[in-house]
């Protein structure tokens, strides 16, 4: 296993060091936002409706304070000093700006109490009583009272809807045809280290620890809220221990610890409990879709039609629309697409890994299974047959796209070729066996980043930039792509990251940390190559003097010499190509604006190719994931370890996605059911057995200075959808709505 | 509960047991759980779990049953009432009522053996009331009788993932066969899918004096489940309980002794 988690670097490939932060991580050294000792701190807990829809009419707030060390209750009555920061643009959801009296979801925060202990301000909290007016509330699709809106006339998020041709004429003139609906649940983050703040007051000056995705959106969506300059706001967050999306946008909860505060004059800590986090942060709406293909008989696909549901809030129309990357997938011909936002009384959904591509390709990628079936190729086949290098829709060329090098690469360690095309023709013993694959991707994004690097006569460097350590390696990646600049060893590179007081990064959100930070790392460190170059005599330069990386070091300090200093200093500020002119500007504002994906001159993506094996037993149709191999292709490697460590608990995720999780609502009162680690299921290590990854070397010189696409979101795509197409090879029965759960293939005999 | 999983006569000799401790939580949990503590875990329903759900009549007596049309897909369909629909969630509870164990009990006005088929009360009138152990009583010990069919048997556990999870249906099978797989003696009981452990003594007369195969084992299973009471989610219990008692059954009859 060893060997396996540090795979040897192939082409484009950096070395597979451990992460720096490892050994830190796994003796719980590493600091996480809660675990900063503050001098005297409050505790506050929070309160939440017990009902999803209607209004207060009483909140009584007098038994709970007169339980022993409670401070203070904050309500709608004392917090209307707190401005409300819009949704969108780092905002995560108006529906919690106002703790009442209306009720716009189950689970809104309706007040918090502050005490000297935890248990205190628990005790208080069970005991503030909220009287309501309830109202019939709309959970989900199938209800009454849904409000269904075209997302182009109501969401910032989705304003191009991908078409190209006449989609209704080609599908009509089609050879083969299908017409499909699939449907995917809610599902929420669940990190492991729950959602918490800190704050702390000194002198006007405000600081917060807080795990988060993008410490510069923080900052100033808190000084919006709170009336302040951003400039006094310090926000630390040097480990994120699990976020997947839910810590990437501005919560008002925290403008209500900072308040209590500020009223209190003393360190207030929120540790949100982890059913409070269900419903007072973000998760993954329920989707529908419906899917038209239409091909020739050879396979070639002529027409691509995909409407889309999802659900979003009341207030808030959050969508993720993933057509937007669907309708480039393949070379479809005629491409329609739409995209509806669905309100129901919920709170906000927002990111969560892999946003629209999960739901999207996942139906997509299904669709084409049966397109495949029906026609009778090879689903492997149908994929090289409607491949393409350019956009269907734009004719936009792709940087670089090798999506069929992928299921080669797969096909072969997987074992392709013993599948029995014929459904339910493979069986061991009392197990039915299925093979299904399915294609991965995710848009490749850039963002600006600024970055300052200080490199010491003696050959030590500190790398400081405000990335977000969040379980990727951006610690280790940054380092390495210093030291390769620099010429040293990493071990001779300091990295901090995660803290306003250093230069901005963007949100760690879309898979662009590693390409945003490192673009930004290496024009620093390039800097200072030059400014030592520049010191270096042509004899120096015919001796290599400088940056081989084994010797670096020692001929590094002649050039530091000759200069007369001790050490350079660099500050480098990094904005992608056709990005404006401000945008390090807006990116200490809190607001990043991400090039890449479609919007370029060229196509931006990496792809991979997943292929799965089940078992589905005969008599009572548990389903066992024996095996999965994933094949992918992202540019540049950073770090193979670290990479197939990101993809490997990408593709358990699309397990999980497939088989395991699923918040439950219950319909009648619109709440989640599940709300506890032990209900929500994730898979345990008995349900995941064999993994193999496959990097696929690919160079893209395009995409950014460093060359990396992002692969934190690639390998939970399409899994669901290999998952689903091996279940029905399997038992010849079509899943067509996620998780796939023993109930549904009871039915068939 | 790891001790006696892993005991070399449990497992040689009742490996029911065994077995159905063994696909119970989690190793850590195992090691530090007692007997007593596991028969007496209390239900997994969200309703009961999560106290801002106003009706629950196992915790506010009287208040009603949210389950009932909220989401009750673990939800039990035998033993049921219109009062509490809560499965019972252990797993050695079953092997205790299969194999006709006993209960010590230790209390203020002194020891007393209960069968433990009588330990767990259905919800029919009071679900809070769940047992019949009066105040101050706690369970000191159980005891298991000697028989002819405690070699042939298993625990069979069919859930959504394959460890640290609650039974969607389970089975706990032992058989004393005779000549030409002749049931002398079948000793049954389902889990998952009862407000209680249950004992399906009406599959246990469908098998006895009968030539054990498939289509027996379908009446078997036909009769275990023929007053269950599903309802919206979890109508595929009565399914999914029949197919994990039959897969049970032909399971037991090949075993190799």
């Amino acid at each position: 296993m060893a060997k396996d988690a540090a795979p040897e670097p192939k082409a484009n490939m950096g070395q597979p060091v451990p992460r720096l932060d490892a050994r830190l991580k796994v003796t719980g050294e590493a600091r996480y936002a809660a675990d900063f000792p503050v001098s005297n701190p409050a505790y506050a807990f929070l309160v939440i409706s017990a009902i999803a829809k209607g209004r207060i009419t009483n909140l009584d707030v007098e038994t709970a304070r007169s339980v022993p060390g409670v401070l203070d209750i904050l309500t709608q009555e004392n917090t209307t000093e707190l401005k409300e920061v819009k949704f969108g643009a780092g905002g995560a959801s108006t529906s919690i700006q106002r703790l009442g009296p209306e009720i716009a979801h189950n689970g809104q925060i309706i007040a918090m109490v502050v005490a000297d202990t935890f248990e205190a301000a628990r005790e208080a909290a069970y005991k503030v009583k909220a009287t309501y007016v309830e109202d019939k509330p709309s959970a989900t699709f199938g209800d009454e009272g849904l409000k269904e809106e075209d997302a182009t006339k109501v969401s910032d998020r989705h304003k191009h809807v991908p078409k190209v041709g006449d989609a209704e004429a080609a599908l009509a003139s089609a050879d083969v045809l299908v017409d499909l609906e699939y449907g995917t649940p809610t599902q929420h983050h669940n990190p492991i280290e729950l959602f918490a703040a800190t704050c702390v007051w000194n002198d006007g000056q405000l600081t917060i620890y807080e795990p988060t995705q993008f410490v510069y959106g923080l900052k100033n969506s808190l000084a919006k809220k709170m009336s302040i300059a951003p400039e006094n706001v310090r926000v630390i967050s040097p480990y994120v221990g699990g976020a997947f999306g839910s810590k990437g946008q501005f919560h008002p909860r925290t403008g209500l610890v900072a308040l209590a505060a500020k009223k209190l004059n003393r360190p207030v800590k929120l540790i949100v409990t982890r059913d409070q986090g269900f419903t007072t942060a973000t998760y993954r709406a329920e989707t529908r879709h419906h899917i038209r293909l239409g091909a020739r008989r050879d396979g070639k696909i002529v027409g691509y039609s995909h409407e889309g549901w999802e659900i979003t809030s009341r207030p808030d129309a959050y969508v993720v629309a993933g057509v937007e990357d669907s309708a480039r997938m393949y070379d479809f011909g005629a491409v329609h697409t739409k995209v509806n936002a669905v309100r129901a009384d919920r709170n906000t959904p927002g990111f969560m890994r892999s946003p629209p591509v999960v739901p999207y390709i996942y139906a997509l990628e299904s669709a084409m299974d049966e397109l495949a079936a029906k026609l009778a190729i090879d689903p492997v086949e149908l994929r090289r047959i409607n491949d393409t290098m350019k956009d269907p829709i734009t004719g936009k060329p792709y940087s670089s796209r090798s999506l069929m090098k992928c299921y080669d690469e797969a096909a072969k360690a997987f074992d392709w070729s013993r599948r029995n095309p014929e459904p339910r023709s493979m069986r061991d013993g009392d197990w039915f066996v299925g093979l299904g694959c399915a294609t991965a991707v995710y848009p490749t994004h850039v963002g600006p980043a600024a970055a300052r690097v200080r490199m010491l006569s003696s050959g030590e460097v500190r790398v400081q930039i405000a990335a977000h350590e969040i379980g990727n390696g951006a610690y280790t990646v940054i380092g390495q792509i210093a030291a390769e600049r620099l010429g040293v060893p990493l071990s001779a590179v300091k990295v901090e990251l995660g803290d306003t007081s250093l230069p901005p990064a963007p949100v760690a959100g879309g898979s662009n940390t590693t390409a945003s930070a490192c673009s930004a790392v290496l024009k620093a460190c390039d800097a200072i190559r030059g400014k030592l170059a520049s010191s270096a005599t042509t004899a120096d330069r015919e001796r290599g003097v400088g940056f081989a990386a084994d010797r670096g070091q020692e001929k590094s300090e002649d050039l530091f010499r000759r200069l007369g200093v001790g050490a350079i200093e660099e500050y480098a500020e990094f904005i992608p190509q056709g990005g404006k002119p401000d945008a390090v500007k807006q990116l200490y504002a809190g607001q990043v604006a991400m090039a890449g994906g479609p919007t370029g001159e060229k196509l931006m993506y990496a792809f991979g190719a997943e292929f799965v094996e089940v078992r589905i037993h005969a008599l009572t149709r548990e389903i066992r994931v024996p095996r999965i191999v994933g094949a992918f292709a992202a540019g540049r490697i950073m770090n193979t370890r670290t990479a197939r460590s990101q993809y490997m608990g990408g593709m358990i995720w699309g397990i999980s996605s497939a088989l395991h999780e699923a918040t439950e609502i219950d319909k009648a009162r619109a709440r989640y059911v599940n709300d506890n680690l032990a209900d929500y299921l994730v898979p345990v290590n008995a349900d995941i057995d064999q993994v193999e990854v496959i990097l696929v070397p690919e160079e893209d010189r395009e995409v950014n200075p460093a060359g990396v696409k992002g692969i934190g979101e690639l390998a939970n795509v399409g899994t669901a959808a290999a998952v689903a197409n091996a279940v029905y090879h399997a038992l010849g029965v079509r899943v067509r709505e996620l998780p796939i759960r023993i109930e549904k293939l009871l039915e068939v005999g | 509960m790891s001790e006696v999983a892993d005991h070399p006569l449990i497992t040689r000799d009742y490996p029911m047991i065994a077995q159905s401790l063994q696909l119970a939580a989690s190793p850590q949990i195992r090691n530090m759980a007692t007997l007593g503590g596991n028969v007496l875990q209390r239900t997994r329903c969200p309703y009961f779990r999560d106290v801002s759900y106003a009706n629950c009549n196992k915790r506010i007596p009287g208040s009603g049953c949210a389950a009932l049309d909220g989401f009750n897909r673990s939800h039990a369909v035998l033993g049921v009432s219109d009062a509490c629909i809560a499965t019972y969630p252990g797993d050695f509870g079953q092997a205790l009522i299969a194999l006709d164990g006993t209960v010590e009990l230790t209390g203020p006005n002194g020891n007393r053996t209960i069968a433990f088929g009588t330990l767990h009360r259905t919800p029919a009138g009071n679900p809070e009331i769940e047992t019949v152990l009066l105040p101050g009583e706690i369970i000191t010990g159980f005891a298991i009788p000697a028989a002819p069919w405690l070699r042939r048997s298993l625990y069979l556990k069919i859930r959504d993932r394959q460890s640290y999870e609650f039974a969607l249906a389970s089975a706990a099978i032992a058989l004393d066969l005779g000549d030409d797989q002749i049931v002398r003696e079948a000793r049954i009981a389902l889990g998952g899918v009862a407000t209680v452990p249950w004992r399906a003594k009406s599959a246990e007369s469908a098998l006895k004096g009968q030539q054990l195969n498939e289509q027996i084992v379908n009446v078997a299973a036909d009769a275990a489940f023929a007053d269950a009471m599903p309802r919206q989610h979890n109508r595929f219990k009565v399914a999914l309980g029949k197919r994990t008692l039959v897969r049970a059954l032909l399971q037991a009859a090949t075993m190799e002794l």
